[in-house]
């Protein structure tokens, strides 16, 4: 490795962190706001060189960092792709991230990329086969990664596993961890019309390594809501109470301000980072008491 | 076949043609919304975020054609290329041949170059990184006969010709280009894009230089690649010792 390019494995604290972009480089760099990690989309990272790794590596020497994937594909019926397990593997071994995570989810068919995160049907067979890929990511890269519960717009008639079985049965099976997403948890509770709480104290808690929140967008069809898990809006009050529940049964976990479309400054997300914190802080305290 | 497998092929089949959806339409739920609306969510998403990154990759392109003609030729893009790997990096590179035979752009014969000089921009941006060779780095190697030496470019080079100006229709409509009339009669444009620091530069050469430095890229020796005795040879060595030009990494 570069020697100019020192960096420990350090883990992930069980702070508030925010998704890195690229319009706030500078003001990371220049500001050095006081986060506990930044989180990348791995994708955005796979070239040879330029200007994204420049400013990844001088963010990555001053604060702890989580690799998310949106590329792996882990319920692809077809296998893990071997070029993208290499081109994540050559940025896990360049950054050595604190996590690295992916979602329960499909986004390749016969090789083509839709560039979206697609439900699974909930099938011993899909169970199988999201075994078999997170087995073969995990051994490719060396390490155990973190699967994330999706935010979804159908379900199928075939699925007859409750997703939060599915999560906790592949993640029993493969030996990952689990990403909870909290936000998702509460789109895809209202758009399919489960219970979140129920579905929180069924995600078993003793495997999530990480948490996200994000903001959604809400939509009408002909009456019946519909969410969107656009990233692109503040995180709203009910997500903030599941967040606060899903703690008590996890305790601290590091937990990521996702922000993907209508990126606010850098300040907005700082001060959702902020909020975080004092949940964490709330039941660290619980925790030692 | 797999199950999984076979749902899946559906989905792709009902993503990219609509007139396909209802093997799909038959394997989701209705649950108060109709299936055919489920399946636009994600058709929408799909080739939205992905028309989002080709806008990223061809902005020059978009300024030219205006932001709604763009969005329904990316459409028509993506059907004909979708993105074959998840690093969408490596998505777009099949703008300028898709633009060759896309009837709607047939009266700007210029469109297709300006995608490959931003494609080329692209590429050189997330290039790999090398030390650029300064003139002092080549006086302690000692080299004796010029003529002899080969250069190494760096890594982010790119060359692009066209029997167009697009060299300055791209200057002139980037981000921060200034309006300026250009005559499709004005002449071809020898490009060299290059990243030798963090910014990526569009090099107009002459034909000569352009020449001379693609030799060079070729593996030639400066004598073999010298061969417009116009051309100022001295003067474009010492430049290209000062600009980057070259890679530190002995050829």
């Amino acid at each position: 490795m570069n020697d100019k390019f020192k960096i420990s494995l350090d883990p992930i604290p069980a702070r508030a962190g925010v998704g890195l972009k690229a319009m706030h480089y500078r003001d990371v760099l220049d500001g050095h706001p006081d986060l506990g990690f930044f989180e990348v989309h791995t994708e955005n990272y796979m070239g040879a060189g330029g200007p994204p790794h420049r400013y990844l590596e001088a963010i990555r020497r001053d604060y702890p960092l989580s690799m998310h994937g949106i590329g792996l594909s882990l319920g692809s019926a077809g296998g893990i792709d071997a070029e993208h397990l290499a081109r994540t593997k050559a940025a896990v071994d360049r950054y050595q991230p604190g996590l690295v995570s992916e979602h329960l989810s499909f986004s390749v068919v016969d090789a083509t990329f839709l560039n979206d995160l697609v439900p699974l049907p909930y099938t011993e067979e899909t169970l199988a086969i999201v075994t078999d890929n997170i087995s073969r990511v995990q051994d490719g890269l060396g390490r155990t990664i973190l699967l994330e519960n999706p935010s979804s717009y159908l379900s199928y008639h075939a699925s007859h596993i409750p997703e939060p079985e599915f999560l906790a049965a592949a993640a029993e099976r493969s030996g990952c961890g689990i990403l909870l997403d909290v936000n998702n948890v509460y789109v895809s509770a209202v758009n399919h019309g489960f219970d979140a709480i129920a579905y929180l104290d069924a995600v078993p808690a003793n495997r999530v390594g990480e948490i996200h929140l994000a903001g959604h967008h809400v939509t009408d069809y002909e009456g019946q809501t519909l969410l969107i898990d656009d990233h692109g809006a503040p995180i709203i009050d009910a997500v903030w109470r599941l967040y606060s529940y899903a703690l008590s049964l996890t305790g601290p976990v590091p937990t990521l301000i996702e922000r993907d479309s209508n990126i606010p400054p850098l300040a907005d997300l700082m001060d959702e980072a902020a909020m975080a914190d004092r949940f964490l802080e709330e039941v660290a305290h619980v925790d030692a008491a | 076949m797999s199950m999984l497998l076979e749902s899946q092929r559906a989905f792709l089949g009902a993503i990219f043609s609509p007139a396909a959806a209802d093997a799909a339409a038959a394997l989701i739920r209705h649950d108060g919304i109709a299936q055919a609306d489920r399946l636009q969510i994600y058709r929408n998403n799909t080739f939205i975020l992905l028309t989002e990154a080709l806008a990223d990759t061809f902005p020059v392109v978009k300024r030219l054609v205006g932001g709604e003609f763009f969005d329904a030729m990316a459409k028509e893009f993506i059907v004909a290329y979708p993105p074959m790997s998840p690093s969408l990096l490596e998505y777009g590179g099949h703008m300028a041949v898709f633009m060759e035979t896309f009837a709607p752009v047939s009266g700007l014969p210029y469109l297709p170059d300006v995608a490959r000089l931003e494609w080329a921009w692209t590429k050189a941006y997330h290039a790999a990184d090398a030390e650029p060779l300064t003139a002092a780095t080549l006086a302690d190697r000692g080299s004796s006969d010029l003529g002899e030496l080969r250069f190494r470019l760096h890594p982010s080079a790119r060359f692009v010709t066209s029997d167009f100006p697009v060299g300055r229709i791209w200057e002139a409509n980037s981000a921060d280009g200034e309006p300026e009339a250009i005559s499709l009669d004005d002449g071809p444009s020898h490009i060299l894009v290059i990243r030798p620091e963090a910014e990526v530069q569009v090099r107009l050469l002459s034909p000569a230089a352009f020449e001379f430095f693609l030799s060079l890229a070729g593996g030639a020796t400066v004598a073999e690649a010298f061969s417009d005795p116009d051309f100022d040879l001295q003067n474009a060595l010492a430049v290209a010792l000062t600009d980057g030009t070259f890679s530190r990494n002995p050829a």
